[in-house]
């Protein structure tokens, strides 16, 4: 045979490189991030469980028809049944009602304090990194001092001066619990900055206002997404433990944590009153924390303590 | 005629992923003889590490699947129990690592880690003579003055010297088969030099025959007797050092070689790059897997994987302009 | 060495310094006077109630005879508790809560390194997915919580332990579960996550290829690697006991300093709150300096390299 078998003709060179192909479609980094959180189900479970508390914290007084304060002396201590879903405390008042009301305080004492550790602490952290040399020393020093001093402590402390309420809470959670944010900041802008994208924007004529918005912060956002995340659940146990102590808001508004005080006394007979402020300050705790793991997996697993 | 020390056919190895299963190495047949050194060349990704690995299972243990013999002196080392592989690993067989920086314990000192080593294989050797054969180790691999060097901790020494150490430790005990994964990309050019004579220099001495991974060809040119070429899983060459050099068979080895800048090139001329990128291998692939970047695809190649034929004695090439029915 | 060390001194004293300033501060921001509670009380016992405890002299004054007491570890009397000083409070008290911490401090420890080292061996298998559930809950679920669950069921349900009080081994068992709880997960966590970075690591791969088995590789490698992050955390674990203390002793009735804690800040004893507030701080303090003095020999990286400065 000296015909070659058709099967050993060259092939088109065209039709050989036309083979190749990209193996994913693109996606932006939000989208690349909102799937791969989508694949951890517990965090996902979480995110669902928090919209819901969320929404329950929102419309969840107006629901049973009773308010938070109006007293039914008669009807004190009944447990959970058709009428009070979640029973009465001691002076009568329906608690499915008072633990909606207790979950808005949490709620905002919480995002609130956190929103505000999240501005100063995003401050101080950017503007540390950016100025390096001995202004970031002395500033790094302070907020060492500050960090080593007992959080908690200081906390009780202002509370006892300043008396309770939701604004001295919120006021004294925030005086130290900023610098765990600015370290954070700091550390990832520090990273950031000698990143080579950073000189070759440098290089090719940016802002120095442009790199900072552009490049430094979206490229932090991870970082501080997690924080902040992870901020929320410490700031309501921090309420919560404040209250059950004493140092809460005061009656007839309650929450999570006083209600969860008042319910400590009639545990053994009335163990309801307790039960339900508990699982939600739980609940509400443990979504936070399971939501903000499953975004530092995704988005930076060095962050990890 | 040299004694076969170890003998490899049809080797699989098959890796679970969370997005499918990776085919690693696709069924690769090779022997390592008696005092020689083999070279492993090819790209990232094309499974070199994967294989290697597979001889002494150092893969991970719950997602890898191997499949095939490995026979060591007429054992299979893929039949042999864990227990029996640890019997092996360090005393038969023993590897070295591509990262001199994170391959030692950073709180043991070198002398524990080859001591370690040595008392693991030979637990009745008393103490004292096990750390003279350390020290005698760590003086073969050219480090200075070992009896201090002994309790020095890894962080204290430079990436050259611990490879030297990784070596000692490797040798120790007198194994007949020294793997070695890219001991020489993570160091200076001038380091690698010495590694490379280093490693002449231990199987001129003691006869241990080397399986060296590379990607560089010219540490291939340095060190080997023979050549083995990977592709996507497979070994699409093998021959002789200066055969590979002088005659290369196979498409892929033939750009691979002409890709290196050479010193007597014009300085406007481009460099010859291959264009395209490997195949993934978690796809199963039809036909040969270098095709779509190879300028002498033939129909037949999109079809049937080529079988490896053997072009000369000892040279094998795995590529269907062999077959006897392709005239050219 | 030396440097490391005087630097992390000098932090220790200029934040034990700040919380004394702040402390007294603030205490005696509050307005109106500490004696002036119930009953009305004649002017002349006022002054010379004021004159006793030195509270007719300037501010500043008061403040370095109070320093002066606290480096003496003279902290003052209570205001609430006649002929009680502050130093006799936390004597009594300091024990008891020392002694639970110790518990929780040792259940927190052993379970968290147990716990996180299984979990990170049976990576990405079941349990290692059922460790990390009891992980965040453990961290979510506040021990206060936890506490009265665990008080409600064990004791009052089910009769196992005695509800509260203290006095007998078993009644330490629930407050010590209680308090070890966060810390607990928190080790676990972390242990984990260090274990499994640390199986990844190339020298691991080297033991296992020089044919040393599992358990070897396990102590000498992995564990003495992957441990020294978690000798870190032994600072702010000491911090959450502390605090965990106050709500615990509270609802287990336990005579520990947290609860005379929480009972001055109810009483607004004031001399009580600061005296505890700056030992508590002062302990604190303390035992994050000796944890990173710990460090300091464990790690010879670190040590190596302040020696040769």
């Amino acid at each position: 045979m000296t015909k070659n078998n058709f099967l050993f003709e060259p092939i088109e060179k065209e039709q050989a490189q036309n083979q190749e192909e990209t193996s994913y479609s693109s996606v932006t980094y939000w989208q690349d991030v909102w799937h791969k959180l989508k694949q951890n189900k517990l965090a996902l479970i979480c995110l669902i469980i928090l919209s819901i508390l969320f929404a329950m914290a929102i419309i969840g007084p107006f629901i049973s028809g009773y308010t938070y304060y109006q007293t039914q002396l008669s009807l004190k201590n009944t447990p959970p049944n058709a009428t009070f879903w979640f029973g009465t405390d001691e002076l009568g008042r329906d608690l499915f009602t008072r633990c909606w009301w207790g979950a808005r305080i949490s709620f905002f004492v919480g995002i609130a304090a956190s929103t505000i550790d999240l501005i100063i602490g995003v401050l101080f952290g950017a503007i540390a990194a950016l100025a390096g040399g001995k202004t970031e020393e002395w500033m790094m020093r302070f907020a060492d001092i500050l960090y080593a001093i007992p959080y908690l402590l200081v906390v009780i402390l202002l509370m006892v001066v300043i008396g309770s309420g939701i604004f001295t809470i919120i006021l004294a959670l925030t005086i130290t619990g900023w610098i765990n944010m600015a370290r954070i900041v700091r550390s990832q802008v520090l990273q950031i900055k000698q990143q080579d994208f950073i000189t070759a924007a440098t290089a090719l004529g940016a802002s120095k206002k442009r790199i900072l918005l552009q490049h430094l912060i979206p490229n932090a956002m991870g970082a501080i997404l997690v924080t902040l995340t992870l901020t929320i659940p410490s700031a309501i146990f921090a309420e919560a433990f404040l209250s059950f102590l004493g140092l809460g808001v005061q009656a007839p508004i309650a929450s999570l944590g006083t209600m969860a005080n008042d319910g400590l006394a009639a545990l053994r007979y009335y163990p309801w009153r307790l039960f339900f402020p508990a699982v939600l300050i739980s609940l509400t705790m443990l979504s936070f924390n399971a939501l903000g793991d499953g975004l530092r997996d995704v988005l930076d697993p060095r962050l990890k303590t | 005629m040299k004694k076969k020390l170890l003998d490899v056919k049809d080797l699989h190895v098959r890796f679970s992923t969370s997005r499918g299963q990776l085919h690693a190495v696709r069924g690769i047949h090779f022997s390592i003889y008696e005092g020689e050194t083999v070279g492993i060349v090819g790209e990232s990704g094309c499974g070199k590490s994967a294989a290697v690995k597979a001889l002494t299972r150092l893969n991970p243990r719950y997602t890898t699947h191997l499949e095939g013999e490995v026979l060591y002196e007429g054992n299979n080392l893929l039949n042999y129990s864990e227990a029996q592989m640890r019997g092996v690993r360090g005393k038969e067989i023993s590897m070295i690592f591509q990262d001199p920086m994170t391959s030692l314990n950073p709180t043991m000192t070198i002398g524990n880690q080859i001591l370690e080593g040595y008392a693991q294989h030979f637990p009745s050797t008393p103490k004292a003579k096990a750390r003279l054969t350390v020290l005698e180790m760590l003086r073969k691999v050219g480090i200075p003055f070992p009896e201090e060097r002994f309790n020095a901790y890894p962080h204290t020494l430079s990436g050259g010297m611990r490879q030297r150490v990784m070596i000692a430790l490797a040798l120790a005990c007198e194994p007949k088969i020294l793997l070695a994964d890219e001991p020489t990309t993570a160091l200076d050019v001038t380091i690698q030099a010495q590694i490379l004579d280093l490693l002449k220099f231990i199987q001129k001495e003691t006869g241990t025959s080397i399986l060296l991974i590379t990607h560089d060809m010219s540490v291939i040119a340095n060190v080997c007797d023979r050549v083995l070429v990977m592709y996507a899983g497979k070994i699409i060459e093998s021959a002789s050092v200066e055969t590979l050099f002088s005659h290369p068979q196979h498409p892929y080895t033939q750009r691979l070689l002409a890709a290196i800048p050479r010193l007597d090139q014009p300085k406007d001329q481009p460099l010859l790059s291959i264009e395209g990128a490997p195949p993934n291998l978690i796809h199963s692939l039809k036909g040969c897997s270098f095709c779509p970047r190879c300028r002498e695809a033939m129909t037949i190649c999109k079809q049937e994987d080529p079988p490896t034929f053997e072009v000369k004695e000892n040279h094998l090439s795995a590529c269907l302009k062999h077959d006897a029915r392709c005239i050219r | 060495m030396s440097n490391y060390l005087v630097k992390k001194g000098l932090i220790l004293l200029s934040s034990l310094f700040l919380v004394t300033v702040l402390t007294f501060f603030l205490m005696h921001a509050i307005p109106g006077d500490p004696f002036i509670q119930d009953k009305a009380i004649p002017e002349e016992i006022l002054q010379a109630l004021h004159k006793h405890y030195g509270l007719d002299q300037p501010l500043y004054v008061q403040f370095f005879k109070y320093l002066d007491g606290v480096l003496h570890f003279e902290l003052g009397p209570s205001f609430k508790y006649e002929g009680r000083t502050v130093n006799e409070i936390i004597s009594t008290g300091f024990p008891v809560s020392f002694y639970l911490g110790m518990e929780a401090l040792v259940i927190a420890v052993f379970g968290g390194i147990c716990l996180g080292s299984i979990a990170a061996m049976n990576h990405r298998r079941l349990p290692d997915y059922i460790m990390m559930v009891i992980a965040v809950l453990g961290i979510s679920v506040p021990s206060f919580i936890l506490a009265t669950f665990l008080q409600y069921l064990l004791a009052m349900k089910l009769s196992l332990l005695p509800v509260a009080r203290w006095g007998s081994f078993s009644q330490t068992i629930m407050p010590a579960l209680s308090l070890a709880a966060l810390p607990l997960a928190f080790i676990a966590r972390l242990t984990r996550s260090n274990m499994i970075e640390v199986l990844q690591q190339d020298y691991i791969q080297t033991a296992k290829s020089k044919g040393l088995n599992g358990i070897k590789v396990l102590l000498r490698h992995v564990l003495r690697n992957a441990l020294l992050p978690v000798v870190t955390y032994l600072g702010p674990l000491t911090a959450a006991v502390m605090t965990g203390s106050f709500a615990i002793e509270k609802i287990f009735g336990i005579p520990g300093l947290g609860q005379w804690f929480v009972m001055s800040i109810t009483n607004r004893d004031y001399t009580v709150i600061m005296g505890v507030t700056i030992f508590y701080s002062a302990l604190l303090l303390l035992c994050v300096f000796i944890v990173d003095l710990l460090y300091c020999f464990i790690d010879p990286r670190i040590k190596q390299d302040y020696d040769k400065k």
